[in-house]
């Protein structure tokens, strides 16, 4: 379906095999991407995260791969980061006092519901239909599609992230709402496991791979 | 809203899904790959499998299997049976996984769960219980370890305070007196072990019909393991889900 090079950052990231496993589901054989000169002969990137966002940034520092990242999402080529993947691309994240990526505005910090924390199983999005690629994304999902979240922390739609322009779809959890899906031109997020979440999750990653 | 999960639990010899009582008598239920495939396309919130005689034959779990499982299954795969130390956690995650079940060894080798977790994040850490009624503990349970056959040392509370903290992301209870017999999930274990923990509990052994699922989802567990009832045929995953959906418990009914 796609003659496009799809490129996953491999930087030891625990999903890295259910993110391959998802785009061969959808017939795209992608290519492990683990140096900074790689990054950049891609034509898409995929970019997995478990664990804390601390450690992901210095696993990514030490690599060199952080300001190739933030290249190859300057060039406009389309970026995906997925669970703690989208939470770097922000610009700080309390889970380890992280600096982060910066591509995107939002902070992250840890859920402070009284509802058991990791915030894990299936749950539903609110579309932010007002967003410019909501129509894009959301093709072929379910209205009240569920995806699959596993974590503790998570931007929160509250006045550190009030400028929410990037939100494409929240989910709330304890009596906090936080942004499950984000998007600013070619540079989009899924707080859930969208490798991980059936149909629903592999029309997503279907959807952003047609972006040009 | 966050759902309540339906989990399908295969028993596994040799890739093959069976269902039998203390390893004996085993009816042979289908191709591990196959089956695995199926409940994730019809429905099912995870999927846990268990090698049930890599423990009793001290081998790992078998990895290959679950690579094959993992490139049908697009949904969450944990894996119990078999894991000894660190590195047989590391290839089930390695191989496809996202979580590991640590039953027997935990009490054992309580690090495991801390080096595990340490590592992979305690989501990826499933502390499986199995628990025995036992009116000379003070809670009136006793942990038992290797299917139900060997007491420990452990009121199942002391256990929980002690493990939970090591890295645990999630608790499976087990109850021994109730699998196999149909007759329901062990309420009162369920509502003791939720108001004990703030991670979310499993519950496991006894279900025979739709009824005792949407008792222990009441009673508070955050999740059901099914296993005959979806083998046999009886009731599929989306049948158990319309029924529970319609007693009002919030599921995922799209896939």
């Amino acid at each position: 379906m796609n003659s496009k090079t799809v490129g996953i950052l491999d930087y030891g990231a625990g999903n890295f095999g259910s993110v391959r496993r998802a785009l061969q589901a959808l017939s795209v054989e992608p290519v492990p991407v683990a140096r900074p000169a790689d990054v950049q002969s891609v034509d898409q990137l995929i970019f997995p995260g478990v664990g804390s966002a601390g450690q992901a940034m210095s696993e990514l520092r030490s690599r060199g791969l952080d300001e190739a990242i933030v290249r190859f999402a300057q060039s406009g080529r389309p970026l995906l980061g997925i669970c703690v993947g989208m939470q770097v691309l922000g610009k700080f994240s309390a889970e380890g006092g992280a600096q982060c990526l910066g591509l995107l505005p939002y902070r992250i910090d840890q859920f402070t519901c009284s509802d058991p924390v990791p915030h894990m199983g299936w749950n539903s999005l609110q579309w932010n239909d007002s967003h410019p690629n909501a129509e894009f994304a959301k093709e072929n999902l379910a209205p009240q599609a569920n995806l699959y979240f596993v974590h503790s922390y998570a931007a929160f739609l509250d006045e550190h992230n009030s400028s929410a322009n990037f939100l494409l779809a929240s989910c709330e959890y304890g009596r906090q709402t936080f942004a499950a899906l984000v998007a600013h031109d070619n540079i989009w997020g899924a707080q859930c496991h969208v490798e991980k979440s059936g149909r629903a999750g592999l029309e997503f990653i279907k959807n952003f791979l047609r972006q040009r | 809203m966050l759902k309540k999960r339906i989990i399908p639990c295969l028993d596994i010899i040799q890739g093959r899904v069976t269902k039998g009582v203390a390893f004996k008598n085993n009816v042979d239920i289908g191709d591990a790959i196959e089956l695995s495939a199926h409940y994730s396309d019809s429905g099912a919130d995870e999927i846990v499998i268990y090698d049930i005689l890599a423990s009793a034959e001290r081998r790992p779990p078998d990895f290959t299997n679950i690579e094959k499982i993992a490139a049908r299954s697009f949904i969450p795969i944990c894996i119990g049976g078999g894991i000894r130390d660190f590195q047989d956690a590391a290839r089930c995650i390695a191989s496809g996984a996202e979580k590991v079940s640590l039953n027997s060894i935990a009490p054992q080798k309580p690090e495991l769960i801390t080096e595990i977790a340490n590592h992979f994040g305690v989501q990826a850490l499933v502390l499986s219980l199995d628990v025995l009624r036992d009116p000379t503990c003070p809670s009136g349970y006793r942990l038992v370890i290797h299917g139900g056959r060997t007491p420990t040392q452990y009121d199942v509370l002391d256990w929980l305070n002690f493990a939970v903290p090591k890295g645990v992301g999630e608790i499976c209870v087990n109850s021994i007196d109730q699998d196999g017999k149909r007759s329901g999930y062990d309420l009162p274990l369920l509502k003791l072990i939720k108001s004990q923990v703030r991670v979310p509990v499993i519950a496991s052994g006894g279900a025979g019909n739709v009824a005792h699922v949407a008792d222990a989802l009441r009673s508070g567990a955050d999740a059901a393991l099914v296993a005959s009832i979806v083998h046999s045929g009886e009731l599929t995953v989306h049948q158990i889900k319309t029924q529970l959906a319609a007693e009002g418990i919030i599921v995922r009914m799209d896939w």
